[in-house]
């Protein structure tokens, strides 16, 4: 046992020793750390660029070579440009049915109004998906999708509203896409529901005043009704609840980096144990393991596979700490202690089925790109295709993912 | 004497090429199953590809069921939901599982309280651990959500002051007239938007994308399947050549150079490939952007080798290496889920840079930034390889 333990340090010393393996092992935890201090306090928001034609200010300002405008700098997405801000400033929050300065329906280009409160919506959604920010022409709109500062970009023309009373509003807003954007149809929904609160009540205002049946110096106006009522919370709303299928907690959601540090780490940590498996073979042939009695062989040989993946799980460990995803010690331990042996296992298994290191090396590619695709590294995709979830239980990352 | 090292790396690499080709078949098996998986989900009438979501109505409201399949039945929601209906308990765990992708839980006396104007909430169940999904979903929901509530306030508006001024015999006739203006203003909303593409480079859709996405991942990962011939030469095998006049800079491009071929090999098939099936209209720039693609690659792959010098070292750091900067390029993720400043380095990363040189050749449209960029890539890549080279002497 002493020997089979001496062998194990001497392996993890062969490797340690190494200033490239070295180098490896702190890389992850700190390319983790970096990333996860990148991401600003709060949530990751999309942006969306927006331009209104028929505001006369927006539609005369041309942004100079140096001019950002409003554009968000990268990394800074949470700041408001003085516009949006004087915007946001204008915009009257729902529920201010007796304080509102808003203009009247009808007098504002629709348009305007939209974008208004899309820029403003911000202020009370603080979990907002989408940050919508203001620009002055279509043009810039086109700018900012194609040099992907923009998810998107949203142009709504000066006859929106002519165009929605006559029922001829096909197309009527355009929709600049660059062709890796994926979120336009669910920037469009967000967008519509927000038109749809302006312009129904522009739809309902002008009912009731054509209806008679409300006195113009009444108590309170039709518009002023509606707000009352759309603000009061007793219109339809959906309830968000999150369940932890393995404490059954229920909560809100929490919502992490998106960068997949505890994928990266069991796909690493596979890779390792593949490769392990191919090394020991070779190692074998070199002769490393001739000089050991029969009864030491297989316990020194298991210890010389398992030094590079404990060296490797020491720096997944470290970069799941650096990435803020460790809720308990003890439950991450069991788990690296059950997961090593399965991929050093599952790399065993490849070899005695092909027999050959050099037969396990081509498939390594394979192997990986599989992992990354079939397994819940990024997205859960089984969810939506269940035959890759299938596939993906064809790889022990799948089973170390889904325990957590 | 040069040129017959190169012959014999050359000799070396054609060895290696039986092995770079299986591992690019089983490449090709994943990316066919892929694709007929993705057709499935764009073409099939199965649920595959639209999420399954698990619906628990109150016992016995035959009324709430009915609204539900009304609301399930909208091509709209047919197109992205399957609902399937079943208790509370069984979808959650069904959740739990993966089976569904999310359970919505009908309150008791659901449409009673909609015309009564109570609105108790439909709640909505997620997995935790699905946070990106989740908030995705949150955001679509919220949007119908508020789309029907502002359809309600007017409704709910319009009773209200009727009443307040004795017209509440009118109210069935405001209601209906408010029902049918605002569901033919918002049954039509994916009608008010024209969709416009806008490039840097020209016309790509979103596979075009992840296509590239997936054959600049592969290019970097090939290479592990001839692990072995990208390793440096031992110590007295350098001495040698060195004693020849073969010195680093003739080993490392001999090496670049059969790499590259061993590359070329496996992606040349891919891309005239691409090129028959008419995903391109300038074969031949495609084919340019893939040698260079290819050239740039081998130069960091062998980099990752020579400066690690084992299989074991070399082989993880090109996965960590071509996974993370694959992931900040927006190889994995589309780009927006991404924190800003990773944003605008990602287009930085070899990743980012090689996407947007094949984007070029699938265009055609000639970009002087991304033809440059890959350039420089390529010589930083040999000025490394030098480097590690002459490191190890």
């Amino acid at each position: 046992m002493r020997r089979i333990l001496l062998w194990f340090l001497l392996c993890c010393k062969r490797y340690l020793k190494k200033p490239s393996f070295l180098l490896l092992v702190c890389l992850l935890p700190a390319v983790c750390f970096l990333i996860r201090i990148s991401e600003k306090d709060g949530l990751q928001q999309v942006n969306i660029a927006v331009c209104a034609l028929g505001s006369g200010d927006a539609a005369e300002k041309q942004p100079g070579p140096g001019d950002t405008g409003n554009r968000p700098e990268p990394g800074d997405t949470a700041e408001k440009s003085p516009e949006t801000e004087d915007a946001a400033e204008k915009q009257p929050k729902t529920g201010d049915a007796g304080e509102t300065t808003e203009a009247e329906p009808g007098e504002e280009d629709l348009g305007t109004l939209l974008v208004r409160r899309l820029v403003g919506e911000e202020l009370a959604e603080e979990d907002a998906l989408f940050h919508f920010y203001i620009c002055g022409t279509e043009e810039e709109v086109k700018a900012e999708v194609a040099a992907r500062r923009a998810e998107c970009g949203y142009v709504f023309g000066d006859d929106l509203r002519q165009r929605l009373r006559e029922h001829d509003a096909r197309q009527a807003v355009r929709v600049y896409c660059a062709p890796s954007t994926v979120l336009d149809r669910l920037a469009e929904e967000v967008i519509f529901g927000v038109l749809a609160e302006i312009y129904d009540r522009e739809l309902f205002a002008e009912y009731i005043r054509e209806s008679g049946v409300v006195p113009e110096n009444g108590r309170e106006t039709a518009g002023e009704a509606y707000d009352r009522w759309l603000s009061g919370g007793t219109v339809f709303h959906f309830e968000y609840c999150y369940l932890d299928s393995r404490t059954g907690e229920i909560g809100g959601r929490e919502d992490r980096s998106v960068f997949p540090v505890r994928g990266l780490t069991a796909v690493t940590l596979f890779l390792i144990g593949l490769c392990s498996a191919v090394v020991l073979e070779q190692d074998e042939k070199n002769g490393l393991f001739l000089r050991l009695v029969p009864g030491e062989r297989l316990g020194c040989r298991l210890a010389a596979a398992l030094a590079p993946l404990a060296c490797m799980a020491v720096s997944c460990l470290a970069a799941l700490w650096a990435g803020g995803c460790i809720e308990s010690w003890g439950r991450e331990l069991a788990a690296m202690a059950v997961y090593l042996p399965a991929v050093l296992a599952y790399g065993f298994l490849l070899q005695a089925v092909f027999r050959s290191p050099r037969a396990v090396s081509c498939m390594i590619p394979f192997l990986v790109a599989a992992a990354l695709v079939c397994c819940p590294v990024f997205l859960d995709l089984g969810r939506i295709v269940p035959e890759l979830g299938f596939l993906g239980r064809l790889f022990p990352p799948f089973y170390y993912l889904k325990a957590f | 004497m040069g040129f017959a090292y190169l012959k014999l790396e050359l000799k070396r690499a054609v060895g290696r090429l039986p092995y770079l080709y299986a591992g690019a078949v089983l490449a090709a098996l994943l990316a066919v199953l892929l694709v007929l998986l993705g057709s499935r989900m764009l073409y099939g009438d199965t649920a595959a590809g639209r999420i399954r979501v698990g619906v628990a109505l109150p016992e016995g409201d035959q009324t709430a069921g009915q609204a539900v399949r009304a609301i399930s039945s909208m091509d709209s929601v047919r197109s992205v939901c399957d609902f399937a209906y079943m208790d509370l308990e069984s979808g959650l765990k069904e959740l739990e599982q993966g089976t569904v992708f999310t359970v919505l839980e009908v309150p008791e006396g659901f449409v009673q309280d909609i015309i009564s104007g109570v609105n108790t909430p439909v709640t909505v169940w997620m997995p935790r651990g699905a946070e990106l999904e989740g908030r995705l979903f949150e955001a679509l929901t919220r949007a119908g959500a508020r789309t029907l509530s502002a359809s309600q306030a007017g409704i709910y508006a319009g009773g209200e002051l009727y009443l307040q001024n004795g017209a509440g015999d009118r109210i069935p006739q405001l209601e209906a007239d408010l029902n049918r203006m605002y569901l033919s203003f918002s049954l039509s909303r994916l009608d008010y938007f024209k969709r416009l593409t806008v490039s840097g480079t020209g016309n790509l859709d979103v596979m075009d994308f992840y296509r590239i996405s997936a054959f600049v991942l592969l290019l970097f990962l090939l290479p592990a399947a001839a692990g072995d011939y990208l390793l440096p030469c031992g110590k007295v095998l350098r001495m040698k050549l060195e004693a020849a006049g073969l010195k680093g800079g003739v080993r490392v491009f001999s090496k670049v150079l059969g790499l590259s071929f061993l590359l070329a090999a496996v992606s040349l098939p891919v891309l005239f490939a691409a090129a028959f099936y008419g995903l391109t209209e300038t074969p031949g720039m495609l084919l340019l952007c893939g040698l260079l693609a290819v050239a740039a690659v081998s130069v960091w792959v062998l980099f990752c080798y020579s400066l690690s010098g084992t299989l074991l070292g070399g082989l993880l750091f090109l996965f960590l290496a071509a996974a993370v900067q694959h992931f900040l390029a927006g190889g994995f993720l589309p780009r927006a889920f991404l924190p800003p400043a990773v944003q605008s380095l990602g287009r930085w990363m070899p990743s980012g840079i090689l996407m947007e040189l094949l984007e070029m050749g699938m265009t055609g449209e000639a970009d002087g930034r991304a033809a440059v960029a890959a350039v420089f890539l390529f010589l930083a890549g040999l000025a490394a390889c030098l480097w590690a080279e002459r490191r190890r002497a």
